[in-house]
């Protein structure tokens, strides 16, 4: 019996050497190759949430110097599961934000609003937020560009 | 004699103290000049292709790294990697707080480093380390060594000290070599910022950052005699420079013709240079502090100017791109061979030297966020 044992050990233990050997293999191939998240995107669009923002740029126009501009953003959810919204980062210190909701439903939409103000500020000024989301993307950007005068 | 004897050992430890002091050099600008000119290629035939569109911020720069080119992501934290035909192969790093990942939201800084590997800043001065493999290697927040405090400096400004500079982010690509990365600084201090006297006779320009022990060993260089006897051009008080060699640099200044021949720690042995060609340098000034950032935004839009310093290496050229400014269409490229301008050509608007990858020079005016593209260009000349 011992020796049964001793030879399936054997045997098994060669291929479980091998297989771990394979793994660690594949991590590092993994690693070094991980694809665009574009190419995921085709793959798993269909179990994902989907982040679909209407309008990416949003343009004030003229605006006077001392002022809060906003920027208006409709972040739809066209996928299949539940949109997080896991946080938004405006790129200055000069713009405050506010969102809807963090929990967008498949069909259902929020409106992310910049706010954004002109003091010392002069030309064309353009700032941006990101947004971050449990999609396959992972992070998005829309943008506020406003002529201060 | 019994005097003597008391006073010669405080006498020899004074001594040698003094001795073990560095004192930093005083800079000499007064170098034989070399305008020499002589044409070589009046023109240069430029080919252009776009990256593959992939899913970036289209905020951030373009490098080249061994034979590929990096879009490195300014926003999203992702490094892109193509092929010299644009077409993409990777995408490497982004945000996150894996082992291999940034634990920021904002890359404000990115150099190649010389073994193959990256370096990242973050926004509060932190520093990541990554092999040619993108496998992070060390991570710190940068020591400047500061000997004042903000409270006191803000009433005492003091040239020699690192707290008073910031790096000059965005403006010119950061460097490197084996142990130091060479970083571009400047002051905003309300008293010493770059359109007072004291600032063009005493601003440190450059501060070496050792990536080993994460910390800036000096501040040092000095901006041009230009910008001591022309207060006009201050709004463009920063070096754009690049390494030559084992331990040279080649320094120049937005608002000077000339480029300086140094070594590393700035000590001019040469200058060499001639003006680009139809460059509105009708530049405009303001010593008030508040007016200074707004006017330098405007100016850098409006005016001519030099953008850019790089070494070629592999064919040992020294080009230099400049914006026209005014309402001219396209900007300058200017090709030095031996300290002799051997090229003066014209490139399109916003390009910037991007890197060499044998036998093409890479060129690119950044990403295009409105359109979502970025464009590269490139030629080769046979030298």
């Amino acid at each position: 019996m011992n020796n049964v044992f001793n030879r399936l050990y054997k045997h098994f233990g060669l291929l479980l050497l091998t297989g771990w050997l394979s793994a660690c293999n594949n991590i590092e191939h993994l690693n070094n190759n991980r694809p665009d998240s574009t190419q995921l995107t085709s793959k798993v669009d269909s179990v994902q949430p989907i982040l679909t923002i209407v309008q990416k740029r949003f343009n004030a126009g003229n605006v006077k110097r001392d002022r809060v501009v906003e920027g208006r953003y409709i972040i739809r959810n066209t996928g299949k599961k539940n949109l997080e919204i896991e946080y938004i980062n405006p790129d200055c210190t000069c713009t405050g934000f506010s969102l809807s909701k963090n929990r967008i439903s498949p069909e259902d939409s929020a409106l992310l609003i910049l706010k954004m103000s002109t003091k010392d500020k002069e030309g064309e000024v353009q700032i941006h937020a990101t947004i971050s989301a449990n999609t396959s993307t992972r992070l998005y950007q829309v943008s506020l560009v406003a002529n201060v005068l | 004699m019994r005097l003597f004897q008391l006073l010669s050992v405080p006498l020899l430890v004074i001594t040698l103290y003094a001795c073990g002091i560095k004192k930093e050099a005083v800079i000499d600008w007064d170098v034989p000049v070399n305008n020499q000119r002589g044409i070589v290629y009046p023109t240069i035939s430029l080919d252009s292709f776009y990256l593959d569109v992939v899913s970036t911020s289209f905020n951030g720069s373009i490098h080249v790294w061994k034979d590929k080119l990096l879009f490195v992501d300014s926003k999203f934290c992702w490094v892109f990697v193509f092929d010299t035909t644009g077409k993409s192969i990777g995408r490497r790093i982004g945000q996150g707080e894996g082992p291999n990942e940034l634990p920021c939201k904002k890359i404000a800084a990115y150099v190649p480093l010389r073994d193959g590997g990256h370096l990242f800043i973050g926004p509060s001065w932190d520093v990541y380390v990554f092999d040619s493999s993108f496998i992070k290697k060390s991570d710190f927040l940068i020591d400047w060594h500061p000997r004042g405090n903000k409270e006191y400096i803000a009433g005492h400004p003091d040239p020699t000290d690192p707290i008073m500079y910031s790096i000059t982010y965005g403006m010119e690509p950061i460097r490197s070599d084996k142990s130091t990365v060479y970083l571009p600084i400047y002051s905003q201090h309300k008293i010493f910022f770059p359109a007072t006297d004291a600032y063009a006779n005493d601003a440190r320009i450059l501060g070496k950052l050792s990536i080993k022990k994460g910390d800036v060993s000096s501040i040092y260089g000095r901006l041009s005699p230009i910008y001591r006897r022309n207060a006009q051009v201050r709004t463009f008080s920063y070096p754009v420079y690049d390494l030559i060699d084992e331990d040279k640099m080649v320094i120049g200044f937005p608002a000077d013709s000339l480029l300086y021949l140094s070594d590393r720690d700035f000590v001019i042995k040469s200058a060499f240079g001639r003006m680009g060609r139809d460059m509105d340098t009708d530049y405009l000034s303001t010593t008030d502090y508040t007016r200074f950032n707004r006017q330098w935004q405007k100016e850098n839009k409006e005016r001519g100017y030099y953008t850019g310093v790089d070494y070629v290496p592999g064919l040992k050229l020294i080009l230099r791109t400049y914006q026209k400014g005014g309402s001219a269409i396209s900007d300058g490229l200017q090709i030095y061979k031996d300290n002799t301008l051997i090229a003066d050509v014209d490139i399109p608007a916003k390009a910037r030297v991007v890197g060499y990858i044998a036998p093409y020079v890479y060129l690119s005016a950044g990403p295009d966020e409105t359109e979502e593209k970025i464009q590269i260009f490139r030629f080769k000349l046979s030298i």
